[in-house]
């Protein structure tokens, strides 16, 4: 968790902005969880400014390892409640204002 | 057999007999009476009628048990119907009444039953529809025939149908992959804080690290103390008997050996990039330094409670390149009380040492054997001298010079070996503060002692003319050298800072008197190469180097603090290492440079550690010096230390010694030049 940690002084007031990946809830298996969150945070950093092709680049890269059909939001406000298959759901913040669900779902 | 059945005429049958069923199986075939069995003859032929009706059950009776009386047998019908089978023939004059056929199964097998005698003849022809349920009555309607056309070839055929595999559909629904729902609400504000926890949480970790870390550290070493004296009063442990406990039995022929070799092995592997410097290190910055060298640290021995000892002397074994002995002692180098320890240590090993002796006072010097490498000669403080052959590890062999022997009295500051023909026996002289120099000589096991100078004897001759040349010895003597060329000359130098050159063959009075120092001299040693010249120390922080018979000094060199130990080196006649009290190490060219050392270099850097003695290795340019605490360290010369002469390349040995000879006389012709 401590990998990337970045400490900026904005004026006189200390904002410390956090860059590392923030896990909030899960109920993938290990192997599973590391790997989604190394790749959300692959295509996070990838698309920066555009959250829809970074959606797609995890939607598409889940749907090709672990099949069947995959969902994705990636955005800073937004309030979901879905219907998943058990242990394939994933939430995290990421970089300090983003958030991402992944999910698997028929 | 088919057409028969009507109860009518028999039949007759004619059944020959084959001549080889005669042959084969007489007894079997035995309708002939002829008891001899000739073979070859004909035989009658035998006539087997087969007739219905049955004579033989005419005329029976059987008795039967319920009436009580003989009854006659029921004429049975002796013929069964086994096989009936529809008929496809069709008469000729029965041909029209074909075209009535109707499709028809075949008439179910007739049950054997004896009792239907006629119904056999209905049941057969077939042809007549059956209907399930009638067991063989059968109206006698005319025969529908099964072909429309006559059977041309006596053909039939004959139909059956394996068993099939019946298909049956069946469909079944998995049931799907377990769903939850689950939904959150995510914002700027919610993120922000997650963070803020989450880093708090990591924040607190690191400082509990911190802390665990820190007690460790202070844990550690408040542990040392506590466990040490409950290892010293628990009392050692019986040795185990061999074999009982799951321990190796020492006892093993090869083992002790391969114990030994394998510790070599594993001692050499941890210190091995110490091996590697010590092979093939040179230090690259000499290039770039004119005349100057440094001293490199290699390996530091110790056993187990050096550290409290101090270092009292080190020797090389002059015959094995890699062995050297380090005597220790405890305290004062005056007092006879504390422990001591012997210790050899080799350089194939440097974690451990090979022989261990603990003595009962403190080693004050020691001194190897010239051509037996195992045996020492070793001086303790309390006056004993003591001979050691090591080359047994469990046997030892240790002769003491005792009380009965005459032995000094007071601590024995230094001895050396005699060099003796073989066959001759071993002896060695020592010095010690009593004032004397004995010679003593190993004896069948015993150590002879004879007295060579006496310090103690003034002795004013009175009356007679004071001789010239001799002096009196006064003083305490604390170090001693044999001239090496001449082994009857000895230089001694005393406590007051004199240094009597003195024959072997005069105990009382010296022959030559150097007005070395102002306060003791602690070491002299003659020179390697060139037999006339010697050097003495002495804690006046001074070292002098002296030409035999001349009063003055060749050099005077000024060393920062007293000097401990000085070594003359075996490969250069020019070149000598001393070591003073302030744990410096200095190594003096005198041909290269007269007035400054080469090298000057501390032993340790953060403290300050005494060095007590300084020994060069005959074959290696290594030096090992020993100090207070227990500090035994080897130090490598760098190239620029044991710079060879110009011409000294590829000169043969008597060239190579020229050249070490003509190094001193120079020093000689120019010191004299100088002092004028």
């Amino acid at each position: 968790m401590a990998e990337l940690r970045k400490q900026e002084s904005v004026d006189d007031t200390k904002k410390i902005v956090h860059t590392y990946p923030l896990l909030r809830h899960t109920d993938m298996t290990d192997e599973m969880k590391t790997e989604t969150m190394e790749l959300i945070v692959t295509a996070c950093e990838k698309h920066p400014t555009n959250n829809e092709s970074a959606a797609r680049v995890i939607k598409e890269t889940m749907d090709k390892r672990y099949g069947a059909t995959w969902h994705c939001v990636v955005g800073e406000a937004f309030g979901f409640e879905v219907s998943y298959e058990v242990k394939n759901l994933l939430y995290m913040f990421f970089a300090g204002n983003l958030a991402i669900a992944v999910w698997k779902c028929c | 057999m088919g057409g028969g059945g009507d109860g009518g005429q028999p039949s007759k049958m004619l059944f020959r007999l084959g001549s080889k069923f005669r042959s084969r199986r007489r007894d079997d075939f035995s309708f002939s009476d002829d008891s001899d069995g000739q073979q070859g003859t004909r035989e009658p032929d035998v006539v087997i009628r087969l007739t219905t009706c049955n004579k033989s059950t005419k005329d029976e009776v059987r008795y039967s048990f319920t009436t009580g009386k003989y009854e006659a047998v029921q004429d049975e019908d002796p013929l069964l119907d086994l096989l009936t089978l529809p008929s496809r023939v069709v008469h000729k004059s029965e041909a029209p009444l074909s075209k009535l056929l109707m499709p028809t199964l075949p008439p179910p097998p007739p049950s054997p039953s004896p009792e239907s005698p006629g119904d056999s003849e209905a049941e057969e022809g077939g042809g007549e529809s059956w209907r399930p349920g009638e067991t063989g009555q059968r109206p006698l309607l005319p025969r529908p025939r099964a072909d429309t056309q006559p059977n041309p070839f006596n053909f039939s055929e004959r139909v059956s149908q394996t068993t099939r595999l019946t298909k049956r559909s069946l469909g079944i629904q998995t049931s799907p992959p377990p769903s939850t729902t689950f939904s959150r609400c995510v914002g700027l504000y919610k993120i922000y804080q997650a963070y803020k926890v989450d880093y708090q949480k990591i924040l607190e970790q690191e400082m509990e690290m911190e802390k665990k870390e820190k007690e460790k550290d202070r844990g550690a070493s408040k542990q040392k103390p506590v466990l040490d004296p409950i290892v010293v009063v628990r009392p050692p442990s019986p040795p185990p008997p061999p074999g009982k406990l799951g321990g190796p039995d020492l006892r093993l022929p090869g083992l002790l050996w391969a114990a030994r070799v394998v510790e070599r092995m594993v001692s050499q592997n941890t210190y091995d990039d110490i091996s590697q410097d010590f092979k093939y290190w040179e230090d690259g910055s000499d290039e770039f330094r004119h005349l100057e060298g440094s001293l490199l640290p290699l390996w530091k021995f110790h056993h187990d409670r050096s550290r409290s000892f101090i270092v009292s002397d080190v020797c090389w074994s002059p015959v094995y390149p890699d062995l050297l002995a380090a005597a220790y002692t405890t305290g004062d180098i005056g007092g006879p009380e504390g422990a001591g320890m012997l210790c050899l240590y080799t350089l194939k090993n440097p974690a451990t040492p090979e022989r261990v002796f603990h003595t009962p006072c403190g080693v004050l010097c020691l001194d190897f054997h010239p051509k037996h490498g195992s045996v020492v000669a070793a001086g303790w403080s309390d006056g004993t001298v003591v001979m050691y052959d090591m080359k047994s590890s469990t046997r030892p062999i240790i002769i003491t010079s005792t009380c009965l022997n005459d032995k000094h009295l007071l601590p024995v500051t230094q001895v050396r070996w005699m060099e003796t023909e073989v066959g001759e026996d071993l002896c060695f002289f020592s010095v010690s503060l009593d004032g004397r120099l004995t010679q003593w000589t190993v004896h069948a096991g015993v150590l002879q002692f004879m007295h060579i100078l006496d310090f103690n004897v003034v002795e004013h001759l009175s009356g007679s003319v004071p001789v010239r040349d001799k002096v009196p010895l006064e003083g305490v003597a604390t170090s001693m050298a044999f001239q090496p060329d001449d082994i009857t000359v000895v230089v001694v130098g005393v406590d007051t800072g004199v240094v009597f050159q003195c024959s072997t063959t005069c105990p009382t009075h010296s022959l030559f008197v150097y007005p070395a120092h102002s306060s003791p001299v602690r070491k002299v040693a003659w020179n390697t190469h060139h037999t006339r010249i010697f050097l003495s120390c002495s804690v006046d922080w001074t070292i002098k180097i002296w030409l035999q018979h001349t009063l003055a000094p060749l050099v005077v060199l000024d060393v920062g603090g007293a000097v401990a130990g000085v070594t003359w080196s075996p490969f250069s006649s020019s070149v000598f290492v001393a070591v003073t009290d302030e744990g410096r190490v200095y190594v003096y060219d005198l041909f290269l440079r007269r007035c400054r050392p080469l090298c000057v270099q501390s032993l340790l850097q953060r403290r300050r550690v005494a060095a007590t003695s300084v020994a060069f290795n005959p074959f290696h340019p290594i030096v090992v010096v020993g100090g207070e605490r227990g500090h035994l360290v080897a130090l490598k010369l760098s190239p620029n230390l044991r710079k060879p002469h110009k011409e000294a390349k590829g000169a043969d040995a008597q060239r190579l010694r020229e050249l070490e000879l003509y190094k001193m006389e120079r020093l000689i012709a120019t010191s004299n030049n100088t002092s004028g």
